[in-house]
């Protein structure tokens, strides 16, 4: 088995999914979370490989993505209304899956708030299984909001989990801040 | 500034209703007739002040024959740190009763703990309570939390407490 490293192929379309995402380049100047966190761009930057860069809000477009963050955080998390943690796989599915990309950065941690370990590794394996991604993927862990026995396990046993859950994929780098960590996964061709 | 605990009322409810854990807390210092009430770690002092008008509240130490009440929702939080500084504090102020609430989000630690479960609610409250010496516990609370509580605002994960010995 080895890490794929050959000239990634510059097909992705971004304009095809413009309804949900954006260059990394123009999500990072637009979103407020991203624009802020200058190590978090360094390490999207360094971590992509060539070729465009795709960076997937799961719960809303770029520019708008706070807004949206509000109306999603009201609608759906309190307990008077019916919540689905897994809601944001249907604007994952939207994204299409008969272009390559180069590389996809998954940046929207809210929807990943409070699963459990196991469905975070489903919910991230079904993503990656989804796409054709020909570079690497950065996505999000919020190791904050993650529903696990921390007196049992510390934080590098469970990316060390999550790493071994992936059957194609593996975790090459990790960056973290205060709330969440960032994932550097690889496609391994066997 | 609004604490968080007000802009979260504010943001899903309008400023109106009061958080469960909120209202357990301030119901038990008016059962137990708590004339003194002291807050530590996040106290949001002036709240539970204006709905304990008979009791004075504060987040400065007290003497004698009061409630510790601590509460914390920090961003991060050492269990074997927390659990000395707990204990120091008691051992000073021996407080009637003791209050503890902690954000299981963000609890880190360095020791290997036996004799877990796989309730990790349960074994934090135990970890803390076996570390209360003269103490015993009331009553405990946790939850199930998806994200549809307001945990950051006011831990889920509490427990009550009484001292044992005068």
């Amino acid at each position: 088995m080895h890490i794929m490293n050959e000239p990634v192929v510059k097909n992705t379309q971004p304009d095809l999914v413009k309804d949900f995402e954006g260059n990394w380049q123009r999500y990072h100047a637009t979103h407020a979370l991203a624009r802020n966190n200058a190590d978090l761009k360094r390490f999207v930057d360094a971590s992509t490989g060539t070729g465009t860069t795709v960076s997937v809000d799961s719960f809303a477009p770029g520019v708008t993505a706070d807004r949206h963050y509000e109306f999603e955080r009201n609608s759906m998390i309190w307990e008077h209304q019916k919540y689905t943690p897994v809601e944001f796989i249907k604007t994952l599915n939207k994204m299409p899956t008969n272009v390559m990309f180069d590389n996809v950065v998954l940046l929207g941690s809210e929807s990943f708030k409070y699963m459990t370990v196991a469905e975070y590794c489903k919910t991230v394996a079904e993503f990656l299984d989804t796409l054709i991604i020909n570079g690497n993927a950065i996505v999000c862990l919020p190791i904050l909001h993650l529903q696990y026995h921390r007196l049992r396990y510390n934080t590098q046993q469970i990316v060390k989990h999550i790493d071994q859950t992936f059957a194609n994929y593996s975790v090459q780098d990790v960056y973290r801040d205060q709330t969440e960590f960032y994932l550097k996964i690889t496609r391994e061709i066997g | 500034m609004a604490s968080w605990r007000l802009k979260q009322l504010e943001m899903f409810y309008g400023g109106t209703g009061i958080i469960e854990q909120d209202h357990r807390l301030i119901e038990f210092v008016k059962q137990n007739n708590i004339q003194r009430l002291t807050i530590q770690g996040d106290p949001d002092i002036e709240y539970f002040q204006q709905r304990l008008p008979e009791c004075a509240v504060s987040s400065k130490h007290q003497d004698d024959s009061f409630m510790l009440a601590v509460l914390k929702t920090s961003l991060n939080l050492n269990l074997e740190s927390f659990i000395q500084e707990l204990q120091s504090k008691i051992a000073v102020s021996r407080p009637a009763y003791l209050y503890v609430a902690v954000n299981k989000y963000v609890v880190e630690t360095q020791q290997a703990w036996s004799d877990l479960t796989d309730d990790y609610d349960a074994d934090l409250l135990d970890i803390i309570g076996d570390s209360l010496l003269d103490y015993r516990e009331l009553s405990r609370h946790y939850l199930e939390d998806r994200g549809q509580y307001f945990n950051f605002a006011h831990p889920t994960t509490n427990a009550y407490y009484e001292r044992t010995c005068s």
